[in-house]
């Protein structure tokens, strides 16, 4: 019973993860239309940036491992600077490729996910490379002794920022900020007749969800205690594709739900193995199972696409009465009468 | 001077690889007017099917074919299943559509055959030597069936009725269907051209890599976006000039500057092509997009 | 050879608020524009006529800012902007609508005139998370409203634009040009598509902002109702300005008479 709520906890503790990446994702495309194929790399930066900020320094008390670098500051320092880094890979990339069109930036980000992948698994020295870096720092573990306790602890804790990380996205969507966005998503060059600087708006977009994916890789390294280049692959973009897609583009809520409908499915495809055929085809070929979760994954990318183009639950759109007008209307209409 | 050479001539062959991958991709980019994500998996099939047939007791040379024939249809058939029905809202939905074929194309191979590399079939020779140089056979088929390729193609784009309708569909979809072309028909023969190519590539990556697994098209794909984006889009002559730029400037970064890097090499030519020249470094004539 | 500072007073010349000054557009080989020169009056009606591929719509390209010349320069209120995008020369004051109208699709129609009404300053990511953020400022909710009205398009504001006419998509096209409120508004066939019903009151509304002291330019193909609307005209024909000047000397000019004749035959 215990062993269920504590994996029933760390699966929620990843669809939260995985809905930070969402919003940070839908803020690209789901408001600004930013076809952004390279999210990886910033869960990626985001995830060993905190994991290296948090290690114990070389020859410290805490130090235990095979690793060189280590800065030994505390968790939210941590957070903090895979936000940072990830905002500002987000801006190198984004301050020139922003402005190619929509496909040329899918192709570009794609490209330069790859590259920092590369980059990540040569640079030994900075990632320890194919032998990862284990034993990363737990936050508050000194506070929750039990480990089924620390899950839930740790679940509290990844509410609270991705709830916090939710507030903004609903408000930023609903905000002038996201109308201009969702305007350039619709027709940039009409939006650069009215006035607006369509690539300043766009490459604030992309940052944001570059801060949203280096956060999630924070959260999501301490939660698992270790780091891994070939974590980093491709897949993990499109997951989150499919969860904003499932869930509902420009629509905060919506692809918070779609998070959690992915890791629900993905997770779901583990009972499979209770199946006696598919437990015995996993037995002869062990990346059975593995696979046929990614072929289910890719199945519903295309069929969400096909069948529900908006999504669970559609963008939200704004309407006259909330913005108070129409108070003046019959003022208005009076004035204009007689002409 | 030699090592300089021994490097051309690899990179040559791995450009001639690159090139006959790019003018598949290129051409359904072209008269489609969307990335196929799925094209690397398209390789992929072909590699695993000349496998699969020479491990059941065919000929090299037969299973090649049968392989390239199989990727042809493979390729048709997504088409009609998958892309043919989305025509017309854009190319967002296909382009998802076709990631979403990758991963499950690149995952039924793995459900089917495990995460184990495969032994491509390829009959091992000792290599030639001019001069200095070491010329691979393998690598000298490679190129030879590059230029081959190129020029079926150039005769097929410019001397055939159907060539000529391909390139009206690339410039313009409508005024193609208005002046009578069966654009949907025309899709259908570049989606097979686009297939034989791919299983072409297939072949020529298996015997280069020198084994098969499930991944290989899509970890080769960049690779082939790059040679396309530089070529620019759509265009068959620009593809394989881009493949040969992005294969030699491969092949001389990991011999002078770093092995580990040299898909990176690839990519950032790539996105250097995208900033600063996005219409392709050997735009010729009037082609879709602005 | 432009007609204009010739026939013009002095004092009218210097209030010229839009200067297209020898602009010259290719494409490949085909020559849009062809060293093209007119003047824009501050307040005043322009009807920009001219056969079919004449390059009245590439003009207004370069004039906004969309296409950049080959040659020549373009100046708005005195200033030098040939090298300003067309996000400058719309801040500056400069607006247009397309011929084909492009209004936010994904957007309702009050979405579509909040984005146009609302400045860069107000669309930062601080304001956004500021409790400024959460309404739009009275100031802007009120023109709005006043353009629905005006408009007529009041019924519409919470639908998808996407679900308007082609007529009502001018319309809100003009009203997000107004919002904008411009000093010079570029207009590329206003009435096409629009219902006779709307288009009489389309006409009152463009004398009305006319009157308001606001400078138009409009491309028209329906010459009666360009020479009726406009204070001046400037012909464009294969790319040049065939003549510049008040429709009456337009009307009477054999050169113009020619073009448009031309222009059916060829």
């Amino acid at each position: 019973m215990w062993g269920w709520l504590a994996f029933g906890s760390s699966l929620v503790t990843l669809a939260l993860i995985y809905s930070l990446l969402a919003m940070g994702l839908d803020v690209q495309y789901g408001l600004a239309g930013l076809l952004d194929f390279g999210l990886v790399a910033f869960f990626a930066v985001g995830a060993f940036t905190s994991a290296i900020v948090t290690l114990p320094p070389l020859g410290s008390s805490g130090y235990e491992g095979n690793y060189t670098i280590g800065f030994g500051l505390p968790f939210p320092v941590g957070v903090v600077a895979a936000g940072v880094m990830g905002g500002l890979l987000a801006l190198l990339v984004g301050a020139t490729a922003v402005r190619l069109r929509g496909d040329y930036l899918a192709i570009a980000t794609f490209a330069l996910a790859t590259i920092v992948q590369i980059t990540l698994s040569n640079e030994t020295w900075l990632t320890r490379g194919q032998f990862g870096i284990s034993v990363i720092p737990q936050p508050l573990r000194t506070l929750v002794p039990s480990s089924n306790g620390y899950l839930h602890a740790y679940l509290v804790m990844t509410a609270v920022i991705t709830g916090a990380g939710w507030a903004v996205a609903r408000r930023l969507a609903k905000s002038p900020f996201g109308r201009a966005l969702r305007a350039v998503r619709e027709d940039e060059i009409a939006t650069r007749s009215l006035g607006k600087q369509t690539s300043a708006l766009k490459l604030k977009a992309f940052v944001i969800g570059g801060i949203y994916a280096g956060v999630a890789g924070s959260l999501w390294v301490h939660s698992i205690g270790g780091v891994h280049v070939n974590q980093f692959v491709a897949i993990i973009t499109f997951q989150v594709w499919l969860a904003v897609l499932l869930g509902g583009a420009g629509n905060a809520t919506g692809v918070v739900l779609g998070s959690f409908v992915l890791v629900a499915l993905r997770e779901g495809t583990r009972f499979l193995d209770l199946v006696p055929g598919a437990s015995n085809l996993g037995r002869v070929n062990p990346t059975f199972l593995p696979s046929l979760r990614f072929v289910v994954i890719g199945m519903l990318l295309v069929v969400v696409v096909r069948v529900a183009p908006d999504g669970i639950l559609p963008e939200r759109r704004g309407r006259r009465a909330d913005a108070g007008a129409g108070s003046r209307e019959s003022v208005a209409a009076a004035t204009e009468a007689p002409s | 001077m030699s090592q300089f050479l021994q490097t051309i001539v690899f990179g040559l062959a791995t450009g001639s690889l690159i090139g006959v991958a790019a003018l598949g991709l290129t051409l359904s980019y072209g008269v489609t007017g969307f990335i196929n994500f799925a094209y690397g998996e398209l390789l992929t099939v072909s590699a695993f099917s000349t496998w699969l047939g020479v491990t059941s007791g065919l000929p090299l040379v037969v299973a090649a074919a049968v392989a390239v024939l199989v990727v042809a249809g493979v390729a048709l058939l997504l088409d009609h299943a998958f892309y043919q029905p989305l025509r017309g809202r854009g190319a967002m939905p296909l382009l998802i559509t076709s990631i979403g074929l990758s991963f499950v194309l690149q995952n039924v191979l793995r459900m089917g055959f495990g995460a184990d590399p495969r032994p491509f079939p390829v009959p091992l020779v000792r290599p030639w030597t001019i001069g200095s140089v070491f010329v691979p056979p393998v690598q000298a088929v490679v190129f030879a069936t590059a230029v081959i390729a190129m020029a079926v193609l150039h005769v097929l784009l410019r001397r055939t009725m159907l060539g000529r309708r391909m390139r009206a569909t690339a410039e313009n979809d409508a005024l193609a269907r208005l002046s009578g072309v069966r654009t949907t028909a025309t899709l259908r023969v570049t989606w097979v051209v686009s297939g034989l190519l791919a299983g072409l590539a297939g072949l020529m990556l298996g015997a280069t890599e020198t084994n098969v697994t499930a991944t290989m098209g899509f970890v080769f794909l960049p690779v082939v976006f790059a040679a396309v984006i530089l070529g620019g889009i759509g265009q068959p002559y620009g593809a394989m000039a881009g493949a040969m730029v992005v294969g030699i400037g491969m092949e001389l970064g990991a011999t002078y500057l770093s092995p580990d890097y040299t898909l990176a090499f690839a990519f950032a030519a790539l996105v250097a092509a995208l900033l600063f020249r996005p219409h392709g470094i050997f735009r010729g004539g009037a082609t879709r997009g602005t | 050879m432009s007609l204009a500072g010739h026939d013009l007073p002095a004092q009218q010349q210097s209030d010229a608020v839009m200067v297209v000054d020898g602009i010259t557009k290719r494409f490949g080989g085909v020559v849009a524009i062809d060293n093209a020169t007119f003047t824009v009056q501050r307040g005043a009606i322009t009807g920009l006529i001219g056969p079919n591929g004449a390059g009245k719509t590439t003009m207004f390209d370069v004039m906004t800012g969309q296409q950049a010349p080959d040659r020549g320069r373009i100046e708005l209120d005195g200033r030098d902007v040939t090298s300003w995008q067309a996000d400058r020369r719309a801040r500056a004051g400069l607006v247009r609508t397309f011929q084909i109208p492009r209004p936010f699709l994904g957007l309702t129609v009050w979405e579509n005139l909040l984005v146009a009404g609302t400045d860069a300053t107000d669309e930062g990511i601080v304001t956004a998370l500021s409790p400024r953020g959460r309404h739009p400022a009275q100031g802007i909710v009120d023109r709005a409203d006043d353009v629905l009205a005006l408009l007529t398009l009041e019924h519409l504001a919470d639908d998808m634009a996407s679900t308007l006419s082609g007529g009502q998509r001018k319309l809100l096209e003009l009203g997000r040009a107004m919002m904008r409120q411009p000093d010079v508004v570029l207009l590329d066939e206003p009435t096409a598509g629009v219902a006779p019903r709307l288009r009489e009151s389309l006409v009152d509304r463009l004398r009305g902002l006319h009157e308001q002291g606001l400078t138009l330019v409009v491309v028209e193909h329906d010459l009666p109702f360009v020479m009726d609307l406009a204070d001046r005209l400037v012909v464009m024909h294969l790319g040049a300005v065939l003549i510049e000047g008040d429709p009456d000397t337009v009307r009477s000019d054999q050169r113009v008479l020619d073009a448009y004749l031309g222009g059916l035959h060829g």
